[in-house]
């Protein structure tokens, strides 16, 4: 049987989050794209729980390229998720973190919760939500081929791609959404033989039913079940992620994942089952929530979670960020880096396509800002492993995360608001995003120097914990907030301040007055 | 409502200096983000409507006669 050759501007491997979404801008755009995915919708993924960075990134992709169901998953929801895609999806009002130490009675004053006052964040059930962005895709004009293996990407003067099937497709640009299978890294191998991260884990997750909600703990704000949990301990953490957290929800399932350092915890051929109620018998108070919790589907169990690869663009193709590199889920990075990343790939492949120019110097920037992410995410999830050996040193170094990702998400906000009027500019060198604070790369550096002399045995835990506090204390705090949340600032830098929900008066007026948490007195 | 939002530009942000502000003036060049938010959290109260998010745009305050029609539409629900 012969097959025409169709001739398209772009085609992208994997209909997932990235491809998705990815694909419908440049359709709306006025691109002819091309969707090839081995697989079908629906389909399970993990990475579910979103930050207000997500949110204001979907809004700002939604605005910038005029595509207004993106605000839904943006600053519209979590209302907007269920006007469209349903109630499959949780809410998130917190990052809430617990500390464990195997030898000792869990403490619950050493239990912090991070928020945010102005709406509340989304556990996306991914298996719908997935399947909607390529729906969104396909409505603007984008041609989806699922079930299409492909066989062989040829790439001279354009691109050509052969399925299984023995269909042609032809495009004058390639990018590669399909994730840690990526085609074009085998192909160009791309993949770097010892991975740059540092950090080092493995991983094992599933979906669970009859999870219970962890321990209340009456000093902070916020119900542990309705945001993202971390169970923390010396060397890993296990996420608990549900979805049926809020009234309207339809959908009892949580997400629930063990990641482990794997140099301290050897792979010693456990099923994922038995190595997850392993480590609960470790942590009793933990082992509570899961009494009665069952997988509704196998575990999986990865081997080393950290890839990357030495070149992400190449002549007329790129990677997306999870066909890139990958370092671990913690702090929930994924979706606004790939929204990040995706913002700028689109607005180069625009400009490339309207100038039929696709040479290699149009793309490097997209290169070296996958690099520079996946370093970064690398040295703050590193830095946190390390400091869960010490509660005080966790302590601080969560408050360096939280200082960064709160400023950033201050000035996005202002941008949002103040579109091309805005007086921002993107700070020169940042460490993690064009929207950072300009004083943020000085205070991460700092602080991570001292953790890594403490996992080299160079300083102690208080040693190192005192020196982060001065310089967190000492930070040039450049977060505006509006007049009635008093004090935030305080309630950041403060290592009495274990509740940094920012929503209720009675807080406020607390910070205001510089009093730390009472229980902690 | 219109005198109403004006006063409170004027008195807030402009020291009561009425020269040269109408309901024509260009407002982001005045105003920075944070006075945005505090001019929002008046509206809210004054008008006691809740403006949504997504309508959380400069040109939707670039002067007083397009915040009117915010608020409109906010009393309106649409």
């Amino acid at each position: 049987m012969e097959h025409k050759q169709i001739q398209f501007d772009v085609a992208i491997l994997g209909s997932g989050f990235g491809g998705s979404v990815l694909a419908m801008i440049l359709a709306k755009q006025g691109a002819k794209v091309v969707i090839i995915d081995a697989k079908s919708h629906p389909r399970f993924a993990i990475g579910e729980s979103t930050v207000p960075l997500t949110s204001q990134f979907f809004s700002l992709l939604s605005r910038k390229y005029e595509i207004p169901e993106l605000a839904n998953f943006g600053l519209n929801s979590p209302a907007g998720i269920q006007k469209i895609v349903g109630n499959c999806c949780g809410i998130k009002r917190i990052f809430g973190f617990t500390y464990h130490q195997f030898d000792k009675n869990y403490n619950s004053n050493n239990d912090i919760q991070f928020g945010n006052v102005w709406r509340d964040e989304n556990h996306l059930f991914r298996q719908e939500v997935d399947t909607h962005l390529a729906k969104i895709a396909v409505n603007y004009g984008a041609v989806l081929k699922e079930d299409t293996p492909v066989i062989s990407v040829e790439i001279n003067e354009q691109v050509k791609i052969t399925a299984n099937n023995g269909e042609e497709i032809c495009a004058k640009y390639i990018v590669d959404g399909s994730g840690y299978r990526s085609l074009l890294a085998e192909k160009f191998t791309l993949r770097d033989a010892t991975p740059k991260p540092k950090h080092h884990s493995r991983c094992i997750f599933t979906h669970m039913q009859g999870v219970l909600p962890f321990e209340k703990n009456e000093n902070l704000s916020i119900p542990w079940c309705q945001g993202t949990l971390h169970h923390l301990f010396e060397s890993g953490w296990i996420w608990v992620i549900p979805f049926g957290n809020h009234p309207q929800a339809t959908n009892n399932l949580t997400s629930v994942g063990l990641t482990l350092d794997s140099k301290k915890f050897p792979d010693l051929n456990l099923s994922g089952e038995e190595e997850f109620q392993s480590i609960l018998q470790k942590i009793p108070i933990v082992a509570r929530q899961f009494a009665k919790a069952t997988a509704v589907r196998p575990w999986i169990k990865t081997g080393r979670l950290q890839y990357s690869s030495h070149a992400t663009v190449g002549h007329r193709y790129c990677l997306l960020p999870h066909a890139a590199g990958f370092v671990d889920a913690l702090f929930s990075r994924g979706f606004s880096s790939t929204l990040e990343t995706i913002d700028v790939i689109a607005e180069t492949l625009l400009e490339s396509l309207a100038e039929d120019d696709f040479s290699m110097q149009r793309f490097e920037h997209i290169d070296a800002l996958q690099h520079k992410i996946l370093d970064f995410t690398d040295r703050i999830v590193h830095c946190a492993f390390i400091s869960w050996a010490n509660f005080d040193l966790w302590n601080a170094w969560m408050r360096v995360w939280a200082i960064g990702v709160g400023t950033t998400e201050s000035n996005l906000g202002s941008y949002l608001f103040m579109g091309k009027r805005s007086k921002w500019q993107p700070v020169h060198d940042p460490i993690t995003s064009r929207f950072e604070d300009p004083g943020f790369r000085s205070l991460f550096e700092d602080c991570e120097t001292f953790i890594i002399d403490f996992k080299n045995n160079k300083i102690s835990a208080t040693e190192a914990s005192t020196q982060l506090f001065q310089r967190i204390a000492n930070y040039d705090f450049q977060m505006t907030l509006p007049e009635q949340v008093c004090g935030h600032e305080w309630a950041m830098k403060n290592a009495l301040c274990r509740d940094l929900f920012l929503g209720k008066p009675d807080l406020h007026k607390r910070w205001k007055a510089k009093q730390p948490d009472p229980h902690l007195v | 409502m219109q005198e109403v939002i004006k006063n409170f530009i004027l008195e807030k942000f402009l020291d009561n200096d009425s020269r040269g502000f109408s309901s024509d003036t260009d407002l982001s060049k005045i105003l920075d983000s944070m006075a945005f938010l505090k001019l929002i959290d008046f509206l809210e109260k004054e008008f006691a409507i809740e403006i949504p998010l997504n309508e959380f745009y400069v040109e939707n305050f670039e002067n007083v006669n397009k915040i009117i029609l915010l608020v409109e539409r906010a009393k309106n629900g649409t």
